[in-house]
């Protein structure tokens, strides 16, 4: 695999990335309650019209769509203390940027929906004010996915973790610390 | 300059090491299944309705599996020794 030139003690760098990786850890955890509650609100609205904002599905859902984006932010400003995961030019990560992209696309959508059902009381799952929520989410997973396989190709790099079996696996790996994480033309 | 030796140094640079975090991940991790069982228990007694007991205890199960999972993915991250040190 590439060698990224160690600016930081090797030891240092272990035990930040560990951190990060306990951060992700948590945030993943967190996302994986709300997909949870993405049943238990689906469930409530398939029997109930939108009689207040203030339902128990509702308080777990919006609650993460505050934690998420807070814990990515905390991740973001740990995130400069580690020179390998810097983007270009010295920039955010660009699988973090893309992330904290989607959680305030999704935080601006609480509002943006609160307006409509203002008006409209159903709870499609299907209307516009909804589309919003969803691919805010998909783009923050998409971007926190790329992030975590920068975050892992670099803990084996150090020899934290064991290097990938599968050839394929291993190349994707050898791209993202050679920072192309989504293809080889974009950093 | 620093008057610290170089693993002084380092040492500050780390400050305070995953390993030594036992007591943070396992506090979190009981705080956290008590706000969820908390969450669950204001569910199924204030919209009773909507939430009966037996699915919020489902929910509550399902909750349990995602910390568990979370607290041994966090132990393994903090305490394993690298494989190529």
């Amino acid at each position: 695999m590439a060698q990224m030139p160690a600016l930081i003690p090797k030891e240092v760098e272990i035990q930040r990335l560990k951190k990060v990786m306990i951060m992700i850890i948590v945030l993943g955890s967190v996302a994986a309650s709300v997909e949870v509650d993405n049943f238990v609100d689906g469930s409530l609205h398939q029997t109930s019209i939108r009689d207040s904002a203030f339902t128990p599905a509702h308080w777990w859902l919006y609650s993460h769509f505050v934690a998420l984006p807070l814990g990515w932010g905390a991740v973001m400003i740990y995130d400069r203390r580690i020179p390998s995961l810097r983007g270009p030019n010295n920039s955010v990560n660009t699988g973090l940027k893309i992330t904290i992209i989607g959680y305030l696309g999704t935080m601006f959508t609480i509002g943006i929906n609160e307006m409509w059902h203002f008006w409209f009381v159903e709870e499609i799952f299907a209307v516009p004010n909804h589309w919003s929520f969803n691919m805010g989410v998909v783009l923050a997973f998409m971007g926190a996915l790329g992030y975590v396989v920068r975050v892992y190709a670099r803990m084996i790099e150090l020899g934290v973790e064991s290097p990938p079996s599968n050839p394929y696996v291993a190349e994707m790996y050898k791209m993202a610390l050679e920072g192309k994480l989504y293809s080889r033309s974009i950093p | 300059m620093s008057k610290d030796s170089p693993r002084e140094e380092i040492e500050r640079m780390i400050g305070k090491r995953v390993e030594n975090m036992k007591g943070l991940y396992i506090v979190g991790a009981i705080l956290s299944w008590v706000a969820t069982a908390f969450g669950v228990w204001v569910g199924f007694t204030y919209y009773p309705w909507a939430y009966a007991m037996a699915s919020g205890i489902f929910a509550l199960i399902v909750l349990t599996v995602i910390i568990v999972f979370a607290f041994i993915f966090i132990w393994k991250t903090a305490m394993e020794k690298p494989v190529n040190p």
